[in-house]
């Protein structure tokens, strides 16, 4: 069901544009090319209200891997708690983005008019919050913790959050999303002026009661190195899209993702690539681990302009299947209009090699041993792209622990 | 028309570039301009059908006009006005034709200009010929010698006359009436095209070929095609076009159905050279063709050869439904496009039955101002366990202002079913240029040579017929793109 958009009060004329461009389009079907493999009818039939109150906490967000000493920004149920939030950083500039005429006239400007998504949350968000990164102040690295918590039964949360930053700076952002229940639809912006660095952990642990459908975009300047690495567990329902704009020369991104799906869950991770200039890089690197009647979508498209020539573009998608009852969808894409160009996709769907787990078995290990270390040694080799050692050590705690319930689970099968 | 003064002088300037552009002279029947259920009728009464084939027609045609026309391509097409064609067109006096001698000596000529080897050189290239000219089966050799092994193959109209049982049986039920937009559309107003039928344990003792020609002008080409090989049969088709030049759009829908039961064999090759239209794409075929084969018997076996050079746009996905245990489909492309081409074309492996293999080798080369596309589906069932399926897709761009896109979807529904996906995109390496350069060769020899090994892989699965001719055909259509 929609959320009750009648009764939404916004707040001004920019945030009626989307409600009228949302309204207009309505949510998406599994016509649209876009929503191919992602059928939203199932969340679509809770009734959903747009929250109002910073409610809700979660005990689940704090077994999110966060970096100690970070400048915290925490949403509660999709709204800006500055109680919650705190942390001292020179560097970091907290504003509302409303206020801010260029947000606004880059958001215009953002392509995604048609998106569900971004038109929902623009126009039903209740906090709207801008970050700033100068890298002219004394502190070399900067480190922020973006959480977003809560989550009530029925309720709908829209949070929408940029972060710019500024030549030469260097940030390390983790970002968190544990709702507990309900519909989260997250909007997060990031900006990387010219030669900025920005190394971004995203884990997205929340209950499987809850439906996920969030949405990055990342424009990269000339010689900016951005470097994510995203790991998708939680949800029912749980779309991870990300847009990414290489708009400078010699601007390098990689990305990483893992998704975990068990029991019902439905995963999609949507990436949208754009080399749009000369002499760029990217680097594309999934990994999804299936078990129970979970399904697993992914959705790469990587595209290269006229103009961008000596462009490297890389994508290699695996996923691996522990159940019968699974299904995975790949969809990698290419569109490529510049020849000098070295580009490649790589997919592949199986189970796990019989006669690896044969191995390790003959050596007396025993079998559902066996088999975790097998799904570790397929998923770990994407955390050393985690450059904070910290955040590394968490999430591959976190995946340890996903792998032994899932082999809890299973050891009832054998 | 002002198309008339329009094609005598487009001939004329193109007839130097394009080696088959000639317009042959021969009166034809036709029907009138238009598509409703009346030519439907007609088209049927012409052929002397009977009253299940004119329903069945009559019912795809219906559901033609409720399907909206696919828009899902990464093809530019300008709106088609299927009330601007002739549906039915057919050579005058083509009844009881006992020998060649019989045959308009004008149409043995064009034939003589293709190099198709009828006549004397039947004999040297060994070669049964089942000539389409404008939509009417004029001539079909080594009739005696197929008889004998026991392959049928004549037009699909003599089929429904003579071999109805067959034919009800399995035409539709690989591509049923309402498939799709094209197929449907070919299903309401076919006219003619081939039919194969190779018995039990029968090895077709040559190699089965078939040319289709555009010749009319604005006629519609839809040919329909249904091979049936009963089990532990074999044969080997081998489909090639060109078309003469042309000024305005020419629509070509046809439909090629293949059955293979227990243990048979389908190699099925084709050789796509439609005129591809001038520098601006104007004047192209647009060739819309949906092929499929089901390879029903356990241990089946369904292989797709397609080299493709015309056109100005081509819609082609030959799939493979592999329902047998241990079934093989197979798919080789190679889809070249040059000036204003677009070609949106790959093929689907639809995994069912138990231990079903796929492989999915395809190389596009886009030169010019042209787009090719890749588009492709590999899907394993739960049924299909140990299913397996290898695609590799690579792409090669010659020059700045072309596009090669590649669009593969990837299903899986059984963990022990394995799939692998390659696909790379590059240009031809300028390592590889100089050195053939270095060597004395023309740039355009050099890129020629350097593209046919770039294709090798699919080349080699080409039977010896076809080899030849489509290696040099990948020379000439990349003629221009470089310098």
């Amino acid at each position: 069901m929609l959320p009750e958009l009648t009764q939404l009060n916004v707040k001004n004329n920019w945030q009626k544009t989307h409600l009228d461009n949302f309204v207009k389009m309505g949510w998406p079907s599994s016509k649209n090319e876009d929503w191919k493999f992602t059928s939203l009818s199932q969340m679509l039939k809770k009734p959903v209200e747009i929250a109002l109150t910073a409610q809700g906490d979660d005990a689940r967000h704090k077994m999110a891997p966060s970096i100690q000493g970070a400048c915290r920004v925490v949403f509660r149920n999709g709204i800006y708690d500055s109680e919650m939030s705190g942390g001292n950083h020179s560097n970091i500039v907290i504003s509302n983005l409303i206020e801010d005429d260029d947000a606004i006239s880059f958001l215009n400007e953002a392509p995604l008019s048609h998106h569900p998504v971004f038109n929902l949350t623009i126009a039903a968000m209740q906090s709207a919050i801008l970050i700033d990164i100068d890298a002219s102040k004394t502190e070399p690295i900067s480190v922020i913790d973006l959480s977003f918590v809560g989550g009530l039964i029925n309720q709908s949360s829209h949070p929408l959050v940029m972060i710019r930053i500024a030549k030469n700076a260097t940030v390390r952002i983790s970002e968190t999303h544990a709702s507990k229940n309900g519909l989260s639809a997250p909007i997060v912006i990031l900006q990387l002026d010219d030669g900025a660095v920005c190394d971004h952990v995203r884990c997205q642990i929340a209950d499987l009661d809850s439906s996920q459908l969030g949405l990055s975009l990342v424009n990269q300047n000339t010689g900016s190195d951005y470097r994510s690495f995203s790991l998708t567990s939680g949800g029912d329902i749980s779309r991870t899209e990300m847009h990414l704009n290489l708009n400078g020369e010699n601007a390098s991104c990689h990305l990483s993702s893992i998704y975990l799906g068990c029991e019902d869950q439905h995963m999609d991770i949507t990436t949208r690539l754009y080399h749009n200039v000369a002499n760029c890089k990217s680097e594309q690197v999934i990994r999804g681990v299936l078990d129970d009647r979970a399904r697993g979508v992914f959705q790469g498209k990587i595209r290269v302009a006229p103009d961008a020539q000596k462009t490297d573009g890389q994508q290699m998608t695996r996923a691996l299947l522990l159940s019968r009852e699974t299904e995975a969808d790949t969809k990698p894409e290419l569109e490529i209009f510049a020849d000098d160009v070295v580009c490649s996709h790589g997919a592949t769907i199986g189970e796990i090699d019989e006669h690896q787990l044969f191995y390790l078995v003959s050596r007396g290990i025993p079998v559902m041993q066996a088999r975790s270390m097998l799904i570790e040694a397929f998923l770990i080799g994407t955390l050393s792209q985690i450059r904070v050692p910290e955040l590394e050590s968490q999430v591959e705690y976190y995946i340890q622990d996903w792998i032994s319930n899932s082999a809890q689970m299973s050891a009832l099968d054998y | 028309m002002v198309a008339t003064v329009e094609t005598i002088t487009a001939v004329e300037e193109a007839t130097g570039k394009y080696k088959y552009g000639f317009v042959t002279d021969i009166e034809s029947e036709k029907a009138p301009k238009g598509l409703n259920e009346d030519i439907v009728r007609f088209i049927s009464a012409k052929k002397n059908e009977p009253e299940w084939m004119l329903n069945w027609r009559l019912k795809a045609y219906r559901h033609w006009l409720k399907m909206p026309t696919p828009d899902w391509s990464k093809l530019a097409i300008e709106p088609i006005d299927y009330n601007d064609i002739y549906y039915y067109s057919a050579p005058k006096s083509i009844d009881k034709l006992n020998s060649l001698d019989e045959v308009d000596p004008e149409l043995l000529a064009t034939y003589e200009k293709l190099g198709i080897p009828l006549s004397e050189q039947k004999m040297l290239a060994g070669v049964a010929v089942d000539a389409v000219f404008d939509s009417v089966s004029v001539a079909t050799t080594f009739k005696e010698e197929l008889g004998r092994a026991g392959v049928i193959f004549c037009p699909i109209s003599e089929a429904i006359q003579q071999y109805p049982e067959l034919v009800k049986k399995y035409l539709g039920s690989v591509i049923p009436v309402a498939d799709n937009y094209f197929s449907a559309l070919n299903c309401a107003v076919f006219t003619d095209g081939s039919f194969v039928y190779v018995p039990k344990g029968v090895r077709c003792p040559m190699e089965l070929s078939t040319y289709f020609r555009i010749n009319e002008k604005n006629t519609g080409q839809f040919e329909r095609t249904l091979i049936i090989v009963e089990d532990e049969g074999y044969v080997s088709y081998l489909e090639g076009c060109t078309a003469p030049q042309r000024d305005e759009n020419q629509l070509h829908a046809a439909v090629v159905e293949l059955v293979a039961l227990t243990d048979a064999e389908i190699k099925y090759s084709t050789v796509q050279n439609w005129y591809p239209g001038d520098e601006t794409g104007k004047g192209g075929i647009y060739n819309f063709v949906t092929k499929r084969g089901a390879c029903k018997g356990d241990r089946s076996k369904i292989s797709w050869t397609q080299v493709e050079t015309g056109s100005a746009i081509t819609w082609k996905y030959p799939s493979c439904v592999l329902t047998g245990k241990d079934s093989i489909g197979e798919f080789y492309s190679v889809a070249v496009t040059n000036g204003a081409q677009q070609a949106d074309t790959g093929t689907k492996m639809i995994h069912l039955g138990e231990g079903s293999k796929s492989t999915i080798i395809s190389k596009g080369i886009s030169a010019g101002k042209s787009q090719n596309t890749y588009r492709g589906l590999v899907e394993i069932h739960r049924t299909a366990d140990t299913a397996r399926n290898f695609t590799q897709c690579d792409s090669l761009l010659v020059g700045q202002t072309c596009g090669a896109h590649t669009v593969p979807y990837i299903v899986s529904r059984n963990p022990s079913g394995k799939i692998e996906h390659e696909a790379t995109t590059s240009r031809i390496s300028e390592e590889q240029l100089f050195y053939c350069l270095q060597r004395g060769m023309s740039e355009e020899d050099a890129v020629s040579l350097i593209v046919n090994g770039f294709c090798k892989e699919v080349m080699k699965e080409l039977p010896m017929e076809f080899a030849v001719e489509a290696q040099k055909l990948i020379g000439i259509s990349l003629e221009g793109s470089v310098g």
